[in-house]
């Protein structure tokens, strides 16, 4: 059975200036069209429960309450067995759209802080306050979801440090229990891409990205992927699932699936999918793709590949396949094995790019 | 036909001036070529010249024209490379006509290439016609580019023809002008037989074929022919034109060009401008200008990939089929693995012959920074000839050291006289002399050793000069100079193809160069990389790689899989152009360095 259900809704209020997601402005109009198709898609799916829900976007609480209604009644003839999350932005989040996904049964939700710092947020086109954030974080207090997780940002040309830092404190004293943090990657779509915008040098986001994962650990966050942190049990289950490289189905814009060892794209094309053309392209993989992408997922865990399960699931002894890239990496201290686990060392964690490309063929 | 009645010309041109699409058009209306078949610029046999826009074989066309006189005309059209590495062949392919055809562009005027060409067609004593191409552009300057021609060249732009090669306006009117200012051939008929080699290309079937300028006499089928500089001597099996396709004749007459074949099985054997008679009447001399060429530039080139050296073997093989002056031989590198020492007769030909190894036979090459040879006098008497650096013993097995000294005549308008001297100066130039050849431009006359010239002095030149000033040299002799080999370590490791020969007082400056030019090159690592240049075990200059940090990507969900896996390919693509010398990886170009390390410190 396919484990998670991805469903992406592409509206936002407006654009990021370093987003390069599928997204495209709100309007009331378009967004009845895309329900209407995006049910259509979900009528086939067979399956009736999945382990885990993710509605993310774009920003699925751009859509009104109305929309929002539709969507979450659609999805409730499948049955979530554990875990049930909604992104969504401070800006259009309201208490009654608080008490629908409650009662939707939704229990996490993954907000779009980014930063809390109110000049850095004009520099990067969010149009949020620091009140929305409260706002967002009182209405779910008060219809009782407490596992949330922000997204926070570094990197920005205009960053310090100090910002950083100052970013984390305020997110450990709003007991936010999830933390996924991003070094700043500048796409050539995206806006700061047009403006060939220049991230803080490699030699300052080494020195965050180290000072970010040192004060998280102390505060009682442990990383258990290269940009994810969660208190005692609040890890993302659904995110997890892509990194054991479990099956997934997506629907909706650009949505991904991977079913056993075959990859479907959906079209990133708003026309091609309101005319019912969901599918971009299958990809079958070979025995050796499900092996690297297996590899590449399972090493962002902290965690790393569970080397009994790996030769069970993919009918391949890793340690005996790979023995010279293992061996080499071990040597420079990247990798080791541990507990039948074969994991990225601290210093390793850093160059995961290195390493795989060695297991590539 | 009639020797009157023969008319043999060069086109000559800066690069995009228009030589080829003038050409081209040329064949068109001489219908040498239908236009249906006209491939766009038919001259230029090889993608490489296509696409770089320089000429590297010698080729010649036979065409007939009817001219306005009420006469039909055979004209041969003898194509000419353009480059200072070639400039002995352009000399050859010149003297095998009587005038040549000057293109200027209406919007860009008189060019450097344009006047050292037009000089050693002088030379030659061809009637040079100037045209005045690109007339239909909106930035044409007409008047002016004539009156550049008149001053800054010399020649008379009365009836110069204003045309468009792209268009074709105005084709006929150049014609005309080759049949009436060129001079017919003035060559003897019943004279014994001096044939003029200006060039040869090797095909599987016939073995060599030349293409030659009959000068005196007559070239029949079934001659015994002689070549004049080594005495060898082959029964002629076919002769004929081009036109551009082959067309076999029984006899190429007094005047004519054509080609020839008889045979024969090397190009080495077939030397561009020596000359062609006859066993049984041989001619008491032969034609003048003869020299024999010879690598003057060396560097090496390994396959990145260890097990393509037989590939890269054969692929050498197969060129030298091609192009006598390209030489090489097997040989050793500590960092590069197994790989061909070649000589070249200089840079572009050695960028020529790389590019096609990497094109044409799908070779990925690491070349070292070219070389000159060194004549090592060792201690105990000993003189070696050596044209790797590495190779040079150290200090204390060597007695001396020599390099060849060149004579390098320099052409340029008279304003750029103190850029000129300068370079020259900061090259170990010694000063000769300095000739005003009018009131406009001066010949500035320096002996320099080669291995500054092989290294970016032409470039350097250019750029000093608006690309206004031409260079020629030639070898005059060995020199004893205060030579030192220069090492580099990467992370410790002595780097056999990165050694260089340094003068002593230049040693500290390229260290320092070279160590920080390679900083920019090898990418950072994981681990701090130090990179030393010594000499005598001596270090001289030093940096350090930093090392790097981070290579991860920052989010990799579902739906990213298969883009990311994408740019993980990309990196590793990278990788691939890199060379492992011990832990560290090094990129083609770092091989390279060497050649930057005369630049100023900005």
């Amino acid at each position: 059975m396919i484990k998670g259900l991805y469903v992406h809704i592409p509206f936002c209020k407006s654009i990021c200036n370093y987003c390069d997601f599928a997204r495209c402005k709100y309007t009331i109009s378009l967004a009845d069209k895309y329900l209407t198709h995006l049910e259509k898609e979900l009528s086939e799916i067979k399956q009736d429960s999945f382990y885990t829900i993710y509605i993310g976007g774009g920003t699925p609480n751009s859509l009104n309450e109305k929309q929002l209604e539709r969507l979450l009644e659609m999805l409730s003839r499948f049955k979530v067995k554990k875990e049930y999350t909604i992104e969504i932005n401070p800006e259009s989040f309201t208490k009654e759209k608080a008490l629908l996904i409650k009662k939707y049964g939704i229990n996490r939700v993954s907000i779009g802080v980014q930063t809390f710092n109110e000049s850095l947020l004009t520099h990067i086109g969010r149009k949020h306050t620091n009140v929305d954030v409260e706002n967002t974080l009182k209405y779910l207090d008060e219809v009782g979801i407490n596992n949330r997780s922000i997204d926070l940002i570094f990197g920005f040309k205009i960053q310090t440090l100090a910002n950083v830092i100052t970013d984390l404190q305020k997110a450990v004293k709003l007991n936010i229990t999830h933390i996924s943090i991003y070094d700043l990657e500048v796409y050539p779509t995206t806006l700061f891409g047009m403006q060939k915008y220049e991230k803080l040098d490699e030699e300052t986001c080494f020195l965050m990205y180290q000072t970010i994962v040192d004060f998280l650990n102390f505060h009682g966050y442990t990383q258990y992927e290269t940009s994810n942190f969660a208190m005692d049990r609040y890890q993302s289950i659904h995110n997890r699932l892509y990194w054991k490289y479990e099956d997934y189905k997506g629907v909706g814009l650009s949505a991904s699936s991977k079913i056993k060892n075959i990859r479907t794209d959906n079209t990133s094309n708003f026309v091609d999918y309101l005319n019912d053309r969901y599918l971009k392209k299958t990809t079958r993989l070979s025995d050796n793709d499900v092996i690297f992408e297996a590899i590449m997922m399972n090493l962002r865990l902290n965690e790393g590949i569970d080397i009994k399960e790996f030769d069970e699931r993919f009918n391949c002894n890793i340690l005996e396949k790979f023995h010279i890239e293992i061996e080499k990496n071990i040597n420079k201290g990247l990798l080791e094995v541990k507990k039948g686990y074969l994991k990225t060392t601290n210093k390793g964690i850093f160059v995961l790019n290195d390493i795989l490309i060695d297991f590539m063929k | 036909m009639d020797q009157k009645y023969i008319r043999n010309f060069s086109i000559i041109a800066h690069i995009d001036h228009g030589k080829s699409t003038l050409a081209d058009r040329i064949l068109e209306m001489t219908k040498t070529v239908e236009q249906r078949d006209m491939v766009s610029q038919v001259l230029d046999d090889l993608d490489l010249e296509r696409e770089r826009g320089i000429t590297i074989k010698l080729n010649a066309v036979s065409l007939t024209y009817d001219a306005d006189d009420g006469n039909s005309y055979l004209l041969h059209l003898i194509d000419t490379p353009g480059h200072v590495d070639f400039t002995y062949e352009v000399s050859r392919s010149l003297a095998a006509c009587e005038g040549a055809v000057l293109v200027v562009d209406a919007s860009q005027g008189v060019e450097a290439q344009t006047l050292a060409n037009v000089y050693l067609a002088i030379d030659n004593n061809l009637e040079v016609i100037p045209v005045i191409n690109k007339i239909d552009l909106p930035g044409a300057m007409i008047e002016y580019v004539k009156d550049e021609i008149e001053h800054d060249i010399g020649l008379d732009t009365t009836d110069c023809p204003l045309i468009s090669a792209k268009t074709g306006l105005n084709i006929k009117d150049v014609l005309e002008s080759i049949v009436k200012k060129i001079p017919a051939p003035s060559g003897d008929s019943k004279a014994p037989l001096q044939a003029l080699i200006f060039d040869s290309y090797y095909d599987s079937y016939r073995g060599v074929i030349a293409a030659v300028r009959i000068k005196n006499g007559t070239l029949k089928v079934g001659d015994m022919i002689k070549f004049m500089s080594n005495g060898n001597s082959y029964l002629v099996t076919e002769v004929g034109i081009r036109s551009p396709k082959e067309i076999n004749k029984d006899c190429l007459k007094c005047g004519e060009v054509g080609w020839v074949a008889a045979s024969i099985k090397s190009v080495k054997d077939v030397r561009v401008g020596d000359t062609i008679t006859t066993v049984d009447n041989p001619s008491r001399n032969p034609l003048p200008g003869y020299k024999k060429l010879l690598p003057m530039v060396y560097c090496g080139l390994y396959p990145t990939d260890n097990a393509r050296y037989n590939d890269l073997r054969d692929a050498l093989e197969k060129l030298q089929l091609n192009d006598a002056s390209l030489v090489f031989e097997a040989e050793t590198s500590q960092a590069l693995g197994f790989g061909f020492r070649c000589g070249f007769l200089g840079l572009l030909h050695m960028d020529v012959v790389q590019e096609r190894l990497e094109r044409e036979y799908n070779l990925d090459l690491i070349a070292t920074a070219p070389s000159v040879i060194y004549e090592v006098e060792l201690t105990n008497g000993k003189v070696l000839k050596i044209d790797n650096p590495a190779l040079v013993p150290a200090s204390q097995y060597l007695e001396k050291i020599s390099e060849p000294f060149v004579s390098a005549k320099i052409m340029s308008p008279k304003d750029y006289i103190g850029p000129i001297m300068e370079l020259c100066q900061r090259k170990r130039g010694l000063y000769k002399d300095i000739i005003y050849l009018d009131d406009k431009r001066v010949m500035i006359i320096y002996e320099l050793p080669l291995s500054e010239i092989v290294f970016d002095f032409f470039d350097r030149l250019k750029s000093s000069t608006k690309g206004y000033a031409s260079l020629d040299y030639e070898l005059i002799e060995y020199r004893s100079s205060s030579l030192q080999r220069m090492d580099i370590l990467i992370n410790g490791e002595i780097i056999d193809a990165l050694a260089s020969i340094v003068h002593s007082d230049f040693a500290y400056q390229r260290g320092s160069n070279i160590t920080r030019r390679l900083k920019e090159l090898i990418p950072s690592q994981l681990f701090e990389i130090p990179i030393q240049a010594a000499i005598g075990g001596r270090v001289i200059a030093r940096t350090n790689i930093k090392a790097y940090r981070k290579n991860v990507l920052a989010k990799c969900y579902g739906g990213d899989i298969s883009r990311k896996k994408k740019l993980l390919e990309k990196q590793k693509e990278g990788k691939k152009r890199m060379k492992y010398v011990g832990e560290v990886e090094i990129p083609q170009e770092a091989f390279m360095a060497l050649l930057s390390m005369d630049e100023e410190i900005k």
